[in-house]
């Protein structure tokens, strides 16, 4: 199976820690506050729609809610093999990180 | 106010709309509002619309990284597939690219002869600011290409708007140089500031300079060429007329074809004083002269011509009213007398411009057509598509695309064939056109976006219609579209409308055309040979001239004068007694001839006499013909004293004849005689000859002609030539109309080819079961064919009146015409008819003659 991509973990992530209440707003809000970037609706779906097709989550869709215009919310939730993908990841950065040390703050 | 902040932008909703593609990202939208919202309660809607902006504008790169890349494997896709129907329907691709090829060569080569005709006279620098002066006398003197000798000086001393002003005037001379002798038309005499308001490229010399000394002359490298070959023309002399030397004192390039104002040699403006000594500049004549200004850059036209009354009034002539004439539009708009050269008309362009348009028309409706003739073939491919998720946007897409690229085909195939046909296309509108279709990135774009558009225009029809199958009636086979099948009825009367349209217009102007030839002009055309005199000292020999050349048994006749009969047109008026003022300033046609004109043309004298050499005092004798008489309302002309100060009288008067081409009314005229006065040139020689060795007739005319006039260069023509040229341009509009009727008639049955097959096809097992209840070959034919000549019947009803209307008023452009008549459209009726019966017959026969058994053995 091939890495993950950053940007695919950070989605991933996001999509995870939200459980049952990961759809757009949130996962949108997710991926701001740990990236503190704005992030875009047209990058995002098409990052989500990339995920979809690789199989790592997968999409239904919920009731209709009045203060969406009538529309209903899109939840994303994890296959197994996303799961999968993200415990790769996990391990993969603790070989990465693995005996380094902290970097001390007053080095510069 | 507060529902508004609400909700976000709507321009901005809109745009994520169009972005959306599937359903689900139609509920992502969704989440833009709710957040939206969220913001709007937090920070107020300040904050929120231009979050929202910011996250539907910065979305859009997103968008079409995804809609660019999508749109690519489609596209690859659609190509395939159009390729694999090009290949498996080789005919029907044949006649498809075929029509649209055709149809787009017309388009081109009318594109191009109309860009070129656009094009005159934009060459100069600062084009826009330059005009040329005209001037009319209301009541009395049309437009005027032509203005005063002293116009230009005061202009330029008057109106500090005028930055430049020049002068130009023909001088047709002989020139000789060694034993070359040529008489040159575009000899023109002008002022330095020529070079001021004009911009011809100089090679050699300094042209300002030698614009400022008399008789020096500069010449177009064609010219140089022609009398010095390899020399170097520089310092040379010309000799003109026998009379004058000039000095060759520079070279230009070849003024460009696209002028209206065509040279061989120049010569500086002051000359004129030294060729007419007793001519002087004045402010009452115009003597041929054209002016030309260059007013400051971006200068109001409009602020000038306010300021000429009063400018004309410092001059004394209150009577005349200048017009300055833009340059660029002399040649398209500029038909008014003395120009230097017969100018185009913008309704030409019109013409062309709408028949481009209707060709490309048909040509793109043949493709409508054929393409939802043929639906059946493709709709399973579109149900496929539809059922694995195409949405119609899809299919409308594919089919576009598809319509393109056969367009595009067709492009590079009419590149070819304008490139055939552009020789014979030069010859037939007169012009020097260029195609360079590959080297010329303007013209490639333009001709790219031309097929786009065809291939839009042909494809938008088969796109919506094919498009709009409905995949579960597809597959099961159900088909039902009647509205479709009206739609196509409706493109073939189209199609069949315009050709017929056309047809109609060009067998009228070869009616027309006809009518000219055979029209009796009141004087004999036949067998008279013009000879071209330029020597002044035959004037004092031509009676001898004469005597020799009637020597030869198969002259029948000979006489010189100084206008041919068909082109009368100087305008002179005239004194005489019991005028009335308002007569005053009648303008009369006014010929000068000598005593065997009429005779020798056949013209009838209604009463009075011919000019006589019996009477000595004929030479200040007139003749008049009967519209002359008329117009000043004599009862018995014969002996009224007429002339321009009544000192002559009248001796006879003639039947009216045709003495201008037939778009004009004929007008009063008056014959004087060539010995009137001494300054009056003999321009031509008519000869009337015997049908017989009219080679050797011509040897002998020849021969006589170097005997009295020597250097000179012995030029003719046939009077009859002469009067068939006057209506060139519109023999030319006959012939282009001609060909673009076959054309369209070409494009159209194409079409009417694929229909006809498709429908027999369609029908093969109705002609089957007719057929074995007892239906006749003919039965079948007649019943296949009379769809097709229904539809024929309806086109021709509605192209007769549309065709009566816009042939009637070009006709309304002669003074004497033809009637349309019924024939014509008979005649046209049965020439579509006939083309549309062999169109289709050999489908229909095919169809007809086929044996039931093999159509209906699978039921």
């Amino acid at each position: 199976m091939n890495e993950l991509t950053l940007a695919e973990e950070i989605l991933l992530t996001a999509i995870w820690r939200l459980k049952e209440n990961a759809y757009g707003v949130t996962i949108r809000k997710k991926v701001a506050e740990v990236t503190r970037k704005n992030v875009i609706y047209g990058t995002l779906y098409n990052s989500l729609d990339q995920l979809v097709r690789k199989g790592y989550v997968t999409k239904t869709r919920g009731k209709p809610v009045a203060e969406r215009g009538g529309r209903s919310k899109m939840f994303y939730t994890l296959t197994s093999s996303g799961i999968k993908a993200l415990q790769n990841a996990r391990e993969l950065q603790r070989r990465i990180w693995d005996g380094i040390p902290e970097f001390s703050e007053n080095k510069s | 106010m507060k529902t508004d902040k609400q909700i976000p932008p709507h321009f901005a909703k809109w745009l994520l709309f169009r972005m959306s593609r599937y359903e689900d990202e139609f509920l992502c939208i969704g989440d833009l509002d709710e957040e939206y919202k969220e913001i709007l309660q937090q920070a107020g809607h300040h904050k929120a619309r231009s979050w929202y902006w910011v996250q539907v504008l910065r979305s859009i790169p997103a968008y079409l990284r995804i809609s660019i890349l999508w749109g690519f494997v489609m596209f690859k896709n659609y190509l395939k597939t159009a390729f694999r129907h090009i290949k498996r329907h080789k005919g029907y691709s044949f006649i498809n690219i075929a029509g649209l090829a055709i149809g787009m060569t017309c388009c081109i080569l009318i594109l191009l002869y109309i860009q070129y005709e656009l094009s005159y006279d934009k060459f100069h620098k600062d084009a826009h600011d330059i005009y040329r002066v005209a001037f009319e006398i209301p009541d009395r003197l049309d437009m005027n290409a032509s203005s005063f000798g002293l116009l230009a000086p005061a202009l330029i001393k008057d109106f500090s708007e005028v930055q430049s002003a020049a002068r130009i005037r023909r001088l047709e001379s002989t020139v000789f140089y060694k034993n070359h002798a040529f008489t040159e038309k575009n000899f023109f005499l002008c002022d330095p500031e020529f070079f001021d308001v004009f911009t011809f490229p100089v090679i050699s010399g300094d042209p300002k300079k030698a614009l400022s000394e008399p008789f020096s002359v500069l010449i177009t490298q064609e010219t140089a060429e022609k009398y010095f070959g390899d020399e170097d023309p520089m310092g040379k002399t010309l000799h003109a007329d026998n009379k004058y030397d000039y000095k060759v004192a520079g070279i230009l390039e070849n003024p460009p074809q696209n002028s209206h104002f065509k040279f061989d040699l120049l010569a500086s403006f002051i000359t004129m004083e030294r060729i007419w000594e007793d001519y002087s500049l004045s402010w009452m004549n115009t003597n041929r002269i054209l002016t030309y200004v260059k007013l400051r850059k971006n200068y109001n036209p409009d602020d000038l011509e306010r300021k000429f009354p009063e400018f004309l009034r410092k001059y004394g002539r209150e009577d005349v009213v200048f017009h300055l004439q833009p340059l660029t539009d002399i040649h398209l708009h500029g038909n008014i007398r003395n120009d230097l050269e017969a100018n185009s008309d913008i309704r030409y362009i019109y013409i062309f411009s709408v028949i481009a348009f209707l060709i490309i028309l048909i040509a793109c409706f043949n493709y409508m057509n054929l393409s939802t003739s043929r639906s059946a073939h493709r709709s399973r491919e579109v149900g496929v598509r539809k059922v694995v998720g195409a949405e119609r946007k899809h299919i409308i897409r594919q089919f576009m695309s598809e319509s393109i690229i056969f367009a595009l085909a067709a492009l590079f195939i009419s590149a070819f064939l304008v490139r055939l046909s552009l020789p014979a296309f030069n010859l037939l509108v007169d012009r020097h056109l260029a195609f360079h279709f590959l080297s010329d990135s303007e013209i490639f774009l333009g001709l790219f976006i031309l097929a786009v558009i065809v291939g839009f225009i042909s494809g938008s029809y088969p796109a919506l219609f094919l498009s709009s199958f409905h995949p579960v009636h597809i597959l099961r086979g159900i088909r039902g579209h009647k509205g479709s099948s009206a739609f196509r009825n409706f493109l073939v009367v189209f199609q069949f409308a315009v050709s017929i349209v056309l047809i109609i217009g060009t067998l009228t102007i070869y009616k027309q055309l006809h009518y000219i030839k055979n029209k009796n002009l009141g004087f004999h055309k036949e067998q008279i040979v013009v000879v071209d005199l330029k020597d002044e000292n035959l004037k004092n020999v031509y009676e001898s001239m004469r005597n020799d050349l009637k020597q030869n048994p198969r002259i029948l006749g000979a006489s010189f004068c100084c206008d041919l009969p068909n082109e009368i047109d100087a305008r002179n008026s005239y004194r005489w007694e019991g005028q009335t003022e308002e007569n005053r300033w009648q303008l009369f046609n006014t010929a000068a001839v000598d005593n065997e004109f009429i005779d020798l043309l056949g013209l009838e004298l209604e009463e009075g006499r011919n000019f006589s050499e019996e009477f000595p005092t004929d030479k200040q004798a007139f003749i008049l013909t009967e519209t002359a008489v008329i117009t000043i309302g004599w009862e018995s002309p014969i002996g009224k004293r007429f002339g321009y100060w009544e000192e002559g009288t009248v001796i006879g008067v003639i039947k009216d004849f045709h003495h201008l081409s037939l778009h004009s009314a004929i007008g009063p005229t008056v014959f004087l005689h060539v010995d009137k006065e001494t300054d009056l040139n003999l321009n031509y020689l008519l000869i009337k000859v015997n049908p017989g060795d009219i080679p050797g007739t011509l040897a002998f005319i020849k021969k006589k002609f170097n005997e009295y006039s020597p250097h000179y260069p012995f030029s003719f023509t046939f009077l009859d030539d002469r009067v068939d040229k006057m209506y060139r341009t519109d023999n030319r509009l006959g012939q282009i109309l001609n060909v673009f009727s076959f054309t369209a008639i070409f494009i159209a049955c194409l079409g009417l080819f694929g229909l006809a097959a498709f429908t027999a096809e369609r029908r093969t097992k109705e002609i089957g079961i007719r057929k074995v209840i007892g239906a006749s070959v003919s039965n079948i034919f007649f019943f296949l064919s009379r769809e097709f000549i229904n539809l024929m019947i309806i086109a021709f009803l509605l192209a007769c009146p549309i065709a009566y209307f816009s042939m009637n008023r070009w006709l309304q452009g002669f003074a004497y015409r033809t009637h349309i008549g019924v024939a014509v459209f008979i005649l046209a009726a049965l020439s579509a008819f006939m083309t549309v019966l062999i169109t289709i017959s050999y489908q229909s026969i095919k169809a007809a003659t086929a044996n039931p058994v093999d159509s209906l053995r699978y039921e």
